[in-house]
């Protein structure tokens, strides 16, 4: 066949090993890419996924193996002769400079400049303004970033990425954070890409965008490639078979739970302009999902809801009883629980070790009066340790060196250790692999069936159906429409979230 | 060894002895003392002898006590540079309660008053950070300059003082050897060490300075516990205050004057991240004793003045870039 003619490749990785400090990242990892293709690079995390990427980008060291680009073999010893070679990655965690405009961020690293030296803003605009519309977008090129969706800044950085003529883009679950809007809006772009002869690699944990969008998969799985297919020869099932090594029931399937009373019940809330008017209850053991676009308002409900912002109006109950939460030590006392959207900003503290970080929001009552209890500290930390299963050599070991998956299980112990009742979720499994998922699913599930009531914001519409019993569609700040989950699909929700 | 019980990888020996690893600070710092003390020791024996080693242990207090207090303020990721001119307001008002015309004041008084002072400058600061919100490095450097101008102010002479006892709780030794003030350091160093290790002020210390935002949404008292911080580092300097005063004999509008420099480089190069949330008072025990035995050092070794001014300098810079590098080698662990 053709394809095996390596001259035909824009990029080759060939053998690529990398060791850290008592952990091999990469073993013997081989792979190609050729001009104008999309190649889906999948795998679990913690599987490699990053290692191979950040050695392309320059941000690691290449230890074992050879780069080829082109046919020419290639040593990145910074990000910046990786981007020389064409490359650009856009991470996850986008890295635009938010304070400036988008015409900025596009030339950030080379400002167009008259004769004199002085800033040709007019030049600038108007060349970012046809690569934007030629990608098809219409931002205005003297907008802040800063007002832009992530969606918008994402686009931002591929116009970059082409502005620099890339050659290879690597996009990093690109849209873990885009509402399926902005996700069809960010296929379109791809597609143009490939077809203007761009070569694209695309990491992501839903394999519905790789059937989507990908020409070929690469399926890393414990440092090692375990399988490499034409995205048009292999299935699903096959994919996620070589992701886990193990056969998975494909769509979460969960239990039916008895209900009982409302715990938690808001009327008429409002918070400025970004929430109006919003009323809703919550049974126990229920889950209850909020699905809307970006500025919907779902995450602003749940931080106003754990007293994090103040809200304007309205009245929130608790089992009945008025409560008024300011802060989030009063949500705590009135057991409520919430994992932030943003997990390693907001959830957990990654400088501190499991046990510290499980027993954060409880040291009222380890030890007496001031003094901390080391023992009951342990004893506490341990039980949710084994109970949820978290994977790590120990209670003692640093937060940072968990995975996404398991990070997420040490915030949700958080507030089982608090014995909260109310679980505020926003995005629980963004970013988290398959496996850890479910165990997800399965703790709120087990919560629920104890009696709490979960809230989850989520953006994914199948883990919507698969998991929760409700969901309120909310749009511009206010609740669109509720549904029972049973009686609707996605193409439902999702046109109230845009009608 | 660690604070925070962050060393989970108990590797032994020498494999722990890596100055960018945060666990490992304390064993590479004894390293440097012991290398110091061959260099000093070579070139002038007398460094290595039992006089100068009563002249440095003698030493250590006045500093120490406030790289304990500053460690606090650092640790929650804040920063204090008003510790100078705290203990320089601290001693001028301790020396003039001793100078009430007919008035005889009890010590014990004075000393509290002292104290009390210090707490109050720092609940001043903390509450100008943490209520008010303005940054902390702009705040305290406002303090600085108002404190030290009220110290001069209320000097325009030295006020001296004449109480033999209140002299010798800072001049006496045990036994002719172990000097009061090396006790009152070790006290103070030991009582911080508990409050940071055995309470729930100290683990929340650790928690606002890993990450304020995790410990605001976990219900954590993020800004009294910021506050605190800056009232314990006003505690220590009203401390040293009295050290000073007692040893000295008299105050003056200058006292304290730049130790904000030294102080800052014995916490850091202790191991206390800029960054917050990182270190343990045991580093900044060994960061104390380098620095001192170091200006001991460079003065027994005949080095002038201006080479030793910059060579402080030098040693401030090293162990900011050590602290960067290991923060920076957090960061590609994250990923």
């Amino acid at each position: 066949m053709n394809d095996e003619n390596s001259n035909n490749y824009l990029l080759e990785m060939k053998n690529i090993t990398k060791n850290f400090p008592g952990v091999r990242a990469l073993n013997d990892v081989s792979f190609y890419l050729k001009k104008g293709e999309i190649l889906g690079l999948l795998g679990e995390n913690g599987a490699g996924k990053s290692t191979l990427i950040k050695i392309l980008s320059g941000d690691y060291s290449l230890e074992k193996g050879e780069i080829y680009i082109d046919g020419q073999s290639q040593v990145f010893l910074s990000p910046h002769e990786s981007i020389s070679a064409g490359i650009r990655v856009i991470y996850q965690e986008l890295n635009s400079f938010d304070s400036l405009t988008v015409a900025e961020n596009i030339f950030a690293d080379n400002i167009i400049q008259n004769k004199l030296g002085i800033v040709s803003w007019k030049k600038m605009n108007q060349k970012s303004k046809e690569i934007l519309r030629n990608l098809g977008s219409q931002i205005d090129p003297a907008e802040y970033v800063e007002n832009l969706s992530v969606g918008g800044k994402q686009i931002v950085e591929i116009a970059k990425a082409i502005r620099r003529k890339a050659k290879i883009l690597v996009m990093d679950e690109p849209t873990s954070a885009l509402t399926e809007r902005d996700v069809e809006h960010l296929y379109e772009i791809i597609r143009k890409l490939k077809s203007d002869g761009v070569s694209i690699i695309y990491i992501s944990h839903r394999i519905e965008e790789i059937f989507e969008i990908t020409d070929r998969v690469v399926v890393l799985r414990d440092s090692k490639k375990v399988g490499e297919k034409k995205t048009s020869d292999t299935n699903r099932s096959e994919l996620v078979h070589m992701i886990v090594g193990r056969d998975l029931s494909e769509q979460y399937k969960r239990r039916e739970i008895q209900k009982g009373n409302v715990v938690f019940e808001v009327k008429n809330l409002s918070y400025l302009d970004r929430l109006k008017d919003i009323s809703f209850s919550v049974k126990e053991g229920e889950i209850v999902a909020f699905f809307g676009l970006l500025g919907s308002g779902t995450h602003t409900l749940f931080s106003v809801l754990f007293g994090d912002k103040k809200k304007t109006v309205g009245d929130v109950f608790i089992e009945g009883k008025k409560v008024d939460i300011e802060h989030p030590f009063t949500a705590k006392a009135f057991r409520l629980g919430y994992i932030p959207y943003d997990r390693k900003e907001e959830g957990i503290a990654l400088g501190l070790n499991v046990k510290q970080n499980i027993t954060s929001t409880n040291l009222e009552n380890i030890g007496k009066g001031f003094m901390l209890d080391r023992n009951t500290e342990n004893l506490h930390a341990n039980s949710w340790f084994k109970k949820l299963n978290i994977k790590a050599p120990g209670i003692d070991t640093p937060s940072k060196s968990l995975s996404g998956g398991n990070q997420q299980k040490v915030v949700v112990a958080k507030w089982l250790e608090k014995d909260s009742k109310i679980f505020l979720m926003s995005e629980p499994t963004r970013g988290i692999d398959i496996g850890s998922k479910a165990e997800i699913y399965e703790i709120a599930e087990g919560l629920c069936s104890q009696g709490a009531a979960v809230l989850m914001v989520s953006g994914e519409l199948p883990e919507i159906l698969s998991v929760s019993d409700r969901v309120i569609v909310m749009k511009d700040g206010k609740v669109v429409k509720e549904f029972i989950t049973k009686d609707t699909s996605q193409e439902e929700l999702m046109h109230f979230a845009t009608a | 060894m660690s604070n925070t019980d962050l060393n989970v990888n108990r590797k032994s020996g020498w494999q722990r002895i890596n100055i960018f690893k945060v666990n490992s600070i304390a064993p590479s710092l004894v390293i440097v003392f012991i290398l110091m003390c061959a260099i000093f020791g070579g070139i002038n024996p007398q460094f290595l002898s039992f006089v100068n080693f009563k002249t440095i242990i003698s030493g250590l207090s006045v500093y120490g006590m406030m790289a304990v207090g500053l460690s606090f303020v650092v640790l929650t990721g804040n920063f204090d540079v008003s510790v100078g001119s705290v203990v320089g307001i601290c001693s001028i008002v301790m020396a003039m309660m001793f100078n009430i015309e007919g008035v005889k004041i009890p010590i014990a008084v004075i000393i509290l008053a002292g104290i009390a002072l210090g707490a109050f400058v720092g609940a001043i600061n903390g509450f100008l950070i943490t209520v008010v919100g303005i940054n902390s490095v702009i705040t305290t450097l406002g303090t600085l300059a108002i404190l030290r101008g009220v110290a001069l102010l209320l000097a325009n002479k030295p006020a001296l003082i004449n109480d033999k006892f209140y002299v010798s709780l800072g001049r006496g030794f045990i036994a002719k050897t172990i000097p009061y003030s090396f006790v009152y350091l070790i006290v103070i160093f030991v009582i911080a060490y508990l409050l940071l290790r055995f309470t729930k002020f100290g683990r929340n210390v650790y928690q606002v300075g890993s990450n304020s935002n995790a410990a605001r949404l976990a219900g954590i008292p993020v800004k009294r516990t910021q506050f605190l911080t800056f009232v314990v580092a006003g505690i220590t300097c009203g401390i040293s205050a009295f050290l000073m005063t007692s040893q000295a004999a008299f105050a003056q509008g200058e006292f304290g004057t730049g130790f904000e420099f030294t102080i800052l480089t014995i916490v850091v190069l202790g191991g206390i991240s800029l960054a917050g949330g990182r270190g343990t008072l045991i580093g900044v025990a060994a960061g104390l004793l380098i620095i001192n035995s170091i200006a001991n050092g460079l003065t027994m070794i005949d080095v002038p003045v201006f080479w030793r001014e910059a060579f402080n300098g030098i040693i401030l810079i090293a162990a900011i870039l050590i602290d960067s590098i290991r923060v920076r080698r957090r960061e590609l662990l994250k990923a």
